[in-house]
Formats: structure tokens, C-alpha cells, sequence
């Protein structure tokens, strides 16, 4: 696995997955950290390309594909993931101390809600410009089957997250997902699924020539 | 690409524009102060003098439910019922989780949180010494006094407050209780032989509009004039009348008919009859939509 794409997944698994300690985000990091190991990775992959085999072919960084639709490097793409995941990183350090701001939204409630719009909005932002630069940079490899396969689980994701997302705006709001099990089960399922597609992103970061695709 | 640039976009409209509806929505819905449940309710204490001739105590417990916004942080810290004749000190409060229905699993202060309210119930209790019967003493409103030092006055619906006499012999309390569909009934035995002079009580005609409340199958007022002799039951029963708009369904009714009759000596008595046990849904209200309903009903928010 290219140490960018490595970075990033490991990156989401501690945003999603960490213990809390004494009231504190803990081990192994804290989710503002997290975020920013998610940024080093798509810095690395800004930085340092995975080898490309048709590079050749691809030498402009800009495709005119058609009149309104164009379609940008992967740089583009992950230049913007890599700010959106800044400011995620900034909008998580207040939840290190997470029982006081548990307590602090519990108190506030329309910031709870204006905190749960915008972590949607960057989650949605995150995995548009990770992905579909991910996607370009397949197209770059050679690999448009995996190109598009990837596209249509972007595809996929998005209207997922956003339904997600409008249940989740909709159910706080009138009161109805304050102990909702199931709600918290499928968001943990959504994000892992968007962590797996990360993690199946391996062999099209490898020098090696990659095969069909195997993300899930 | 393309296809996703336009979801993408559509999402984040869309993310925005339902984060936008329910900052307006929970805005729109807030609570400028405390709302207490209204209650309409009688509460009939029995007067009486201890052997030494001094008035028996009487405490009159008052469960008083009621809705604050999150964000109100103010804790009340007492309460007074400006039209009530005692001395103010014999009014006292404290917090009761679910009215003592659910205090063993309660938290301390016995504070939940529905949507953006936190309900809790207030405990008031009266203290009284009284050696004559009084009243009945009304109250509809209290004045809230805040550990913060401000003040403010609630409505809190209609309570009849009553010192009766319970004369010995006279019934025998047999059985009374309620249903989940509000319905209620109790049953008392005559043991003397009497003539009933009226059933009545302060909020018996606001009631009956709610509840089809018979005593012996027939109406209260028939009751009238009717002769009791020993062994015979009264048997009063409450059903609600239809479907209960929101607001009563948040509504404490709590009636109790007081029986006048005249013993063949040819004096006087009274007996309370029943007592319709309030709502329990005012002690559990659990949907956040129903309270906003409710508030709305009433026109607080």
C-alpha cells in the first residue's frame, strides 16, 4: 500500500475508533490527531505520486472531456481533502475533552445541531474530493475499470451519507434519535464501509499492475 | 464524474438547507420559562382534633410536573400560592423524579431530557394545622422563586384545596382504582341510612364535559334526594368521553365528588366519593413532538 493511502485509512480508523479515557479521547489517538494523520497521508499523496505506468499517456494535468464537464488531476482533488480534513482537525479538538463537550452540546442544542450539519458536510466533502481523487489517479494508472468501479461506490456513499445525514438533522431535531440504536449502528457501518474503500485502494497505489477490483 | 459532482453538490444543498429548517425549528420552539402542567384537581384533606385537643397535622402533597428549556439553567428553589390563606412557610418543595413512580431509577434531581425540554416534577407539600374543615381554597396560580434571586409567576391550572370531617360509621371504603383508558371506579358501603342531599364538587361541571361520571348508574344530579339504607354500595365510575385533545392528555384531573347526606338523627355530613387519579402520561411524557404540540396548544411557544 502506498504510505499515503496507508496513512489515510489507519487516519479514519482512530476518527472512528478510539477509547475514551477519564472523559478524554484517548487511545490510541484523539480524533483531531487522527484527522491530521488522515491530512499527512493526502499530503504524501500530493507530494508523492504512486508511480504511474501510462503516464505517458496522460501528460496533461486538465482533460477537457466535455464543454461543461472537467475533469481535474488527482492533485486537485486531494489538495481540497487535504484542507477539508484541516478543518475537520479543528472542529474535533474541542472533542478531546468529550464529556465536557457532550455536556456542552447537551446545554446548547442548537449548537449540537449546527455541530452535527457541519461534521456532516465535511464528511460528505472529505470523501467526494478523497475518492474521486482516488478515481483520477486509477485513470492515470490505467486501470479505468477500477476507475469506474470506484465511481460508482463514491456514487453510492454519497447518497447514502446524505439520506444519513438529513435522517440524522431530521431525527435530532424533533427529538426522536436521542437513544436511537439503530441510527448509531448504520453510521458506524457507513463509515467503515467508506474506511474499506480506502483500504481497497492498495493495489492501485502499488508499482505492481493491478488486477481487478477487489475493494468491497 | 460528472454524475457525482452534481450529488455532491445536491448533498451538501441539501445537508445545509435540513440543518438550516431545524436550527429554525428547535429556535422556533423554545422555551422562555417554565410551563407547568395545568392540573385540575381537588384535593380533600380529613380535619380532625388528637385526643389533647390540639389539630391533627395534614400534609397535602402536590405533585407539579412541569417543562424547562435546556438552555434555562435556573434551578427553582421556592414556591409560594399567593391566593392560598396560610403563612407562607408552610409551603414547601422538592424534586420528586416521576412523582415517586419512578424515583428508585431516578437521578437525583430526577431531570430528563425530551428533544430540547427537560422535565421534572416538583413535590410542594402544605403543612397544615387545621382544627375546623375549610374551604374549598383555590388556587390557580404560584409564584416561583429561583436560587438565582429572580421571580416569576405560573399558571398552574385549578386546585381546590378541602378540610373535611370524617365522621366514623357512616361508609366503609370497599374498592377503587383505574384503567390505562382512564376509565375509574370506586365503591364505598352505606352503613347507616341516610338521604342524600346533593353530590357536588368545584370542578364537577368542567369534569363532566370530559369524563361521563355516574354514581349507582345514574347521574349525580339524580342522585338527589335518593335514600341510602345500610348495606347498600355507591359505586361511582369515570369514563372519558371521545378522544383527549393533546392538551388534556397533559392535563391533571383529579376529582373527588363530595357525597352531602343527612343521617335519620337528621344531621349532616359529608364524604368524599373517589378520586380520579391523574394522567399518568403528565408523569412519563416521552415524545418530544406531543410536547411541542402541546405548548403550541397552549399557546406558550
Amino acid at each position: 500500500m502506498h504510505e499515503g493511502f496507508n496513512r489515510i485509512f489507519w487516519g479514519l480508523c482512530f476518527v472512528t475508533f478510539h477509547i475514551n479515557l477519564g472523559g478524554f479521547e484517548g487511545l490510541p489517538l484523539p480524533a483531531f490527531a487522527a484527522y491530521l494523520m488522515v491530512r499527512s497521508g493526502i499530503k504524501q499523496l500530493i507530494n508523492e505520486p504512486p508511480p504511474t505506468e501510462v503516464e505517458e499517456a496522460h501528460p496533461k494535468p486538465i482533460i477537457e472531456e466535455t464543454s461543461t464537464d472537467t475533469v481535474h488531476p488527482p492533485t486537485h482533488y486531494f489538495k481540497r481533502a487535504a484542507t477539508l480534513a484541516l478543518i475537520s482537525a479543528l472542529v474535533a479538538v474541542p472533542r478531546v475533552a468529550t464529556a465536557f463537550y457532550s455536556q456542552l452540546l447537551a446545554q446548547h442544542p442548537l449548537a449540537m445541531l449546527l455541530n452535527f450539519g457541519l461534521g456532516a458536510l465535511l464528511d460528505l466533502a472529505l470523501a467526494y474530493c478523497l475518492l474521486t481523487g482516488a478515481a483520477c489517479l486509477l485513470e492515470i494508472q490505467g486501470n479505468p475499470e477500477r476507475k469506474v468501479f470506484y465511481l460508482k461506490r463514491l456514487r453510492l456513499y454519497l447518497v447514502l451519507l446524505v439520506s444519513a445525514s438529513i435522517i440524522g438533522i431530521a431525527g435530532l431535531a424533533l427529538g426522536m434519535l436521542e437513544s436511537s440504536v439503530a441510527y448509531g449502528i448504520a453510521m458506524l457501518a457507513l463509515r467503515i464501509w467508506f474506511i474499506l474503500l480506502v483500504y481497497g485502494l492498495k493495489p492501485a497505489s502499488d508499482s505492481r499492475p493491478s488486477q481487478a477490483p477487489s475493494a468491497p | 464524474m460528472k454524475t457525482n459532482r452534481r450529488l455532491f453538490i445536491t448533498g451538501l444543498i441539501l445537508i445545509s438547507l435540513s440543518t438550516l429548517a431545524a436550527l429554525s425549528f428547535w429556535w422556533s420552539v423554545k422555551l422562555e420559562g417554565p410551563v407547568f402542567f395545568e392540573q385540575f384537581r381537588e384535593n380533600t384533606s380529613i380535619v380532625r382534633t388528637t385526643p389533647e385537643g390540639y389539630p391533627a397535622f395534614q400534609q397535602v402533597m402536590l405533585p407539579m410536573p412541569f417543562l424547562m428549556d435546556v438552555t434555562d439553567e435556573r434551578v427553582i428553589e421556592r414556591v409560594i400560592f399567593p391566593e392560598a390563606p396560610w403563612p407562607e412557610d408552610q409551603t414547601r418543595i422538592y424534586y420528586e423524579p416521576g412523582a415517586g413512580l419512578t424515583s428508585f431509577m431516578g437521578t437525583p434531581v430526577g431531570k430528563t431530557t425530551i428533544g430540547r425540554y427537560n422535565f421534572n416534577t416538583l413535590m410542594v407539600s402544605i403543612d397544615l394545622l387545621e382544627a375546623e374543615p375549610f374551604g374549598p381554597v383555590k388556587l390557580t396560580c404560584a409564584e416561583l422563586y429561583y436560587a438565582n434571586g429572580e421571580r416569576e409567576t405560573v399558571e398552574i391550572g385549578e386546585i381546590y384545596l378541602s378540610g373535611v370531617e370524617l365522621p366514623e360509621g357512616h361508609f366503609e371504603h370497599r374498592s377503587s382504582g383505574g384503567s390505562s383508558d382512564h376509565a375509574y371506579e370506586s365503591n364505598f358501603l352505606v352503613e347507616i341510612p341516610m338521604e342524600v342531599l346533593e353530590v357536588k364538587s368545584p370542578l364537577m361541571s368542567k369534569l363532566e364535559a370530559l369524563f361521563e361520571i355516574k354514581i349507582n348508574g345514574e347521574s349525580a344530579a339524580k342522585l338527589k334526594g335518593a335514600k341510602l339504607s345500610e348495606g347498600d354500595s355507591v359505586h361511582t365510575t369515570a369514563v372519558p368521553k371521545g378522544p383527549w385533545e393533546i392538551t388534556q392528555q397533559f392535563t391533571v384531573y383529579d376529582l373527588t365528588p363530595v357525597l352531602t347526606y343527612r343521617t335519620t338523627e337528621g344531621e349532616i355530613y359529608s364524604q368524599r366519593l373517589m378520586s380520579i387519579i391523574e394522567n399518568q402520561t403528565v408523569y412519563r411524557p416521552e415524545n418530544f413532538l406531543d410536547l411541542v404540540r402541546y405548548l403550541r396548544a397552549r399557546g406558550v411557544i
